[in-house]
């Protein structure tokens, strides 16, 4: 294996310029889409006039709700989307119509010129409406008439005995804020539909197969014809994981009007697309022995989802299943809810489901360490999980670091020699968490591979790999053309990646749940081995040879009678090897292994293996003005195996990245009753949806910890999102070591850190009296 | 990506000819770097049949430092100002206003004359033709637009105010009124200087009923150039805003012996009152409180404005403190 650094085979034509993303397509002929949005909260939609745009010159088709009223859902058991607002509009934003012309300018001013009557109906804003049964349903004709997706409710162990045995309880209440994702690609699609009758679409997707399937599902169309295609994607972080209204309104236009069609969301139509994290209220008990054991726990959640599920059944699950890891805790229960509001509708963004409840439960931790006198490092310590053990709710634990994590940052920080002992207004805080690798269960129940890999090598020495995955920036491309490189001694370089084109490369699931290294990186390891295994057989014949050895492009075979190396180019090798066993053609693919759990209901958040994550954040408090400077943060990550170092890093700096945002400024959030048609974003823009800047982002130290996972591909486990979850509450847990405060609301602006500590100080000056 | 709407481009090659030009089409934009214009344009602020580039007008162009003092042309990029040489040691406060702006590559575009002239901006205005439109356009009954782009609609940070209370923006003018710059306008009526500090009216718009305009220049003139004195002590600029960059200012704070400006809190600058002559021996705590009472920030901003007002002392106490550091004084 090299362990070497090799540069992503994408990134210099990314740099350059170069990379062909979906807006720099372009056809003869092609049409642009724009769409007519709901001005609304919550409106039944009387008529709809289309005749003054259809009038317009340039303008070929405008499409509504009813010609499109297949539903349709990422997840099946809550498919509640169509392509078009159909008889109702749930929020600001949603798409009405959908207008196909020669040019966006034209496009848009025709969609203006569509005259649509509505009636407005009261609005749900607000996780306490959706809960109040007197108000109106956002969607109708349910089984269950409520506002309320999905509840979850489950118990291990005995909570109540597990409270009785603590020494010490806390109760406390926590508000997470909503945050979108900000990828800087717009979500955009191109159709198109050739003579043959095949419908291709090229879009910014996360999950070409799962769009694949919707597409057939909603155009009534045989999945044969259809071709999803992902061109070069500009980030998604969960954000394209869902099919979009661009997607199906661009194939339904290629298909109505003959001419190919490009529909691209401007930033602001991005904000109503959404899909990002939860604004979520919870409500969190622990109990815990003086020795510091964590007893019991006993955890509330209510997440408010907007105005479709997306994934909202999954991250009521997640929001509990993932409560407890990376700790030991035998007695616990939850209750978690997600609801339906009339905002854009909320989904997955990296660390879906389990962000929030870390948020609650790290700073949870470090008050009780606190009660019992204990370092916080030292309570998480010695409440880790332990590797190949399960935990009480019947997850598989295998390969775990997290205390190697712990120690790494703690020392690296220095955080047992700082914490409670820096100068005024200066704080460190620790905070630790755990993360699945890919979800055991598909999305749409079935045995199938999850992911696939085909690999062919022929005698020009290059090897071709053709895999579903998506790449979107992370670097799967580069990771499958390192494992297979890798595997045989060559460079990733001199590996092609065709992939996530539905006509041909082999089905994959996605990119979503931190699934591909682990899934698709096996299934690339299995090709592989397929092919080192052939190229074997034939020069261990050819050289009467026991073994060879795959290294720096050549094959060796040990050395000859005569004492001289007995080596061949990988080219000439591979040429005797077509010769032997004919084209060399192999596939590999993944399927999570059958693991049996006690609960039988546990189907969502089970995963084959679970990253591990430690940080340390250092912050600087101005008690003047309430601004929180985030110095520095160490993440100690364990990835089982760094395939690519410094890509495993970029990806924990993104997430630090990303956490820092998510504590300091990001607030998806929405204007109150001032606006008399109800709730209008109040940030559409990234002027005013404040990520941070270079200015803005800490000192990340990254280190990366590896466990060497026994199912992971060459060892490795996830690195994309469980580095995020720590980020947050390890900030406030500093921001309170630095100025005393405890923050259970986030994201932490001045304004709150500010009434905050003047709160504290008024507290300190009346029990001073 | 938001189309920018029709209009016709005229690029007039000297001053005289723009100068005919602007006299002629009363209604047209002024295109300088086109920071601020280009995306208002596009979010359908303004929708202008003609746009008037003046980009090409040496006249405009340059700094001369000399006895009088500093002559900045209008086209002056930030950038430009910013790498002065003569600039950083005259006006170092100035140049900190400069860097101050946006980020770096919006400075390369951005002139000094855009930015005196830079709209007012508030979070119901400075949006989408789709937002405001869902805001409640003149469709909706009654009527309930933003007051800034729709005479008929309401303000929605002072519902029942008298007019519009979007913030003036603009980073590099409470440090130009302290140095009591003057602001060189010409039209084929001939040429004037009014101070910086006159050219700011009350309301945030172009034309109020009852109250003055949001810029006090005629419609047919064309600022050519700051004029400032030489300067006689350091000026100090401070700038409240969510991020180290990029953004808009919260509140903006200048001091200088001659005083405190105060900026972003409304549609117009303000010299805070009521206070000592010379700022050099002031009473930082007394400063600090009379601009504190003498603020009212409005909710122009998506962050709280009860903390905008808390920080006016804050950052006038601290630019006080970084004046007297400054002025040499040990306090």
């Amino acid at each position: 294996m090299s362990e070497k650094t090799s540069a992503k085979i994408d990134g210099l034509d990314k740099i350059t310029g170069r990379a062909q993303f979906t807006d720099d397509m372009t056809r003869p002929g092609m049409l642009h889409g724009a769409f007519l949005r709901s001005p609304h909260a919550h409106a039944r939609i009387l008529s709809i006039d289309t005749a003054p745009a259809l009038a317009m010159e340039g303008v070929h088709a405008v499409l509504l709700g009813e010609d499109l009223p297949v539903n349709y859902g990422v997840i099946p058991v809550a498919m509640d989307e169509h392509a078009l607002a159909i008889d109702k509009v749930r929020f600001v934003g949603e798409e009405v119509a959908c207008v196909a012309a020669v040019d966006r300018a034209t496009a848009i001013r025709a969609s203006r010129a569509i005259v649509v009557e509505y009636e407005v109906l009261e609005a749900v804003l607000s996780i306490e409406d959706a809960m109040n049964k007197d108000k109106p349903l956002l969607h109708e004709g349910k089984r269950k008439a409520s506002n309320v997706l999905r509840r979850v409710r489950q118990r291990y162990g005995d909570a109540d005995a597990g409270f009785e045995a603590a020494d010490v309880i806390l109760e406390a209440e926590y508000d997470y804020p909503g945050s979108t994702h900000v990828p800087l690609e717009t979500q955009v699609a191109l159709a198109e539909v050739t003579a043959d009758g095949l419908l291709t679409l090229f879009s910014s997707t996360q999950i070409p197969h799962y769009l694949h399937r919707i597409l057939g599902r909603v155009l009534e169309r045989r999945m044969q014809d259809i071709r999803v295609v992902k061109p070069h994607v500009g980030a998604g972080y969960g954000g394209k994981s869902d099919p979009f209204a661009n997607e199906l309104c661009a194939a339904a236009l290629a298909i109505r009007t003959g001419r190919p069609i490009k529909i691209i969301l401007d930033r602001e139509e991005v904000f109503y697309a959404h899909r990002g994290r939860h604004r979520t209220k919870m409500w969190l008990k622990m109990g815990i022995t003086r020795e510091g054991k964590i007893t019991a726990a006993d955890f509330k959640a209510w997440a408010e989802g907007g105005a479709y599920a997306s994934y909202g059944v999954v991250t009521a699950y997640y929001f509990g299943v993932f409560l407890p890891l990376p700790y030991v805790l035998d007695n616990w229960r939850f209750e978690t809810h997600r609801c339906y509001t009339n905002h854009p509708p909320c989904g997955p963004k990296r660390g879906h489901g389990a962000i929030q409840p870390r948020f609650a439960l790290e700073q949870h931790l470090d008050r009780l360490a606190l009660e019992i006198g204990m370092s916080p490092a030292k309570l998480r310590s010695i409440n880790s999980v332990q590797p190949d053990t399960e935990t009480s709710n019947g997850l598989r634990i295998t390969s775990v670091a997290l205390n190697e994590c712990i120690d790494a940052v703690v020392k690296a920080s220095g955080f047992e020699d700082k914490v409670g002992k820096m100068p005024p207004n200066r704080g460190i805080g620790i905070a630790a968490s755990a993360y699945m690798c890919g979800a055991l269960h598909a999305i749409y129940a079935s045995e199938l591979p999850q992911s696939a890999v085909q690999i062919c090598a022929d005698r020009s020495g290059r090897i071709a790999i053709f895999s579903g995955t998506a790449d979107i920036g992370q670097g799967s491309n580069h990771m499958l053309a390192q494992i297979v490189a890798d595997t045989v001694g060559i460079q990733p370089k001199d590996c092609r990646v065709l992939e996530a084109d539905t006509d041909f490369t082999p089905v994959d699931l996605g990119s979503y749940s931190s699934r591909v290294t682990f899934f698709a990186g096996n299934a690339a390891v299995r090709a592989a081995e397929k092919l080192k295994a052939a190229m074997e057989e034939t020069l261990c014949k050819r050289w009467e040879v026991e073994s060879v050895r795959f290294e720096d492009g050549q094959v060796h075979g040990g050395v000859n009678a005569d004492g001289e190396p007995i080596v061949a180019s990988f080219a000439q090798a591979v040429e005797w090897a077509e010769q032997e066993h004919g084209t060399l053609g192999f596939t590999g693919y993944y399927t999570p292994p059958k693991i049996g759990s006690r609960f039988r209901r546990q189907s969502v958040g089970p995963s084959p293996a679970y990253s591990f994550t430690a940080q340390v954040a250092e912050v600087e408090v101005d008690p003047e003005t309430g601004m929180v400077k985030v110095v520095d943060v160490w993440c100690a990550h364990d990835c089982g195996k760094a395939l690519n170092p410094v890509i495993v890093e970029g990806q924990l700096e993104g997430c630090v990245y990303m956490g820092v945002g998510e504590a300091i400024l990001e607030d998806h959030n929405f204007t109150g009753p001032m606006s008399r048609r109800g709730p209008l974003h109040k940030s559409a823009s990234i002027l005013e949806y404040k990520i941070p800047t270079l200015h803005e982002t800490p000192r990340i130290h990254s280190i990366l910890v590896e466990s060497m996972d026994k199912e992971g591909p060459r060892g490795a486990k996830e690195a994309g999102e469980g580095p995020q979850l720590p980020t947050v509450p390890a900030i406030a847990n500093a921001i309170f070591d630095a100025v005393g405060v405890r923050l259970e609301t986030a994201p932490f602006t001045p304004d709150r850190v500010l009434t905050a500590i003047e709160r504290k100080a008024r507290k300190d000056a009346k029990e001073a009296r | 990506m938001l189309p920018l709407p029709d209009f016709d481009l005229h690029r007039p090659q000297t001053l005289p000819e723009a100068l005919r030009l602007r006299a002629a089409l009363p209604k047209a934009r002024i295109l300088a770097g086109g920071t601020d214009l280009i995306p208002s344009m596009k979010q359908g602020l303004f929708t202008p049949q003609d746009v008037l580039h003046i980009a090409g007008l040496a006249e405009l162009k340059g700094i001369t430092v000399n006895a009088d003092g500093i002559r900045v042309g209008a086209l002056t990029s930030l950038t430009e100002m910013r790498r002065d040489a003569r600039l950083a040691t005259l006006v170092p406060g100035l140049v900190a206003a400069c860097k101050s702006v946006a980020t770096p590559t919006l400075q390369n575009m951005a002139t000094l004359g855009g930015n005196l002239l830079l709209d007012t901006r508030c979070r119901f205005y400075n949006q989408s033709q789709f937002w405001r439109e869902a805001l409640g356009g003149a469709n909706a009954k009654p009527a309930t637009g933003c007051l800034k782009c729709d005479s008929a609609g309401i303000c929605h940070i002072a519902p029942k105010g008298k007019g519009c209370y979007a913030a003036h923006s603009a980073d590099t003018v409470p440090t130009l009124i302290l140095l009591g710059a003057q602001a060189e306008l010409a039209s084929v009526r001939g040429t004037r200087r009014l101070a910086v500090e006159a050219l700011y009216g009350e309301d945030g718009r172009e034309a109020a009923p009852d109250r003055s305009p949001r810029l006090l220049i005629a419609g047919d003139e064309v600022l050519v150039a700051v004029h400032i004195p030489t300067p006689t002590g350091p000026t100090v600029h401070r700038k409240v805003r969510a991020r180290a960059a990029i953004d808009y200012p919260m509140l903006l704070v200048a001091a200088s012996a001659e005083g405190v400006v105060l900026s972003s809190l409304g549609p117009r600058p303000q010299r805070v009152t009521g206070i000592q002559d010379s700022m050099l021996d002031a009473d930082i705590d007394a400063v600090a409180q009379a601009a504190f009472s003498q603020a009212f920030p409005l909710a122009t901003h998506v962050w709280a404005s009860t903390w905008r007002k808390k920080m006016v002392r804050v950052e006038v106490r601290r630019a006080l403190a970084e004046l007297a550091t400054l002025n040499g004084d040990p306090r």
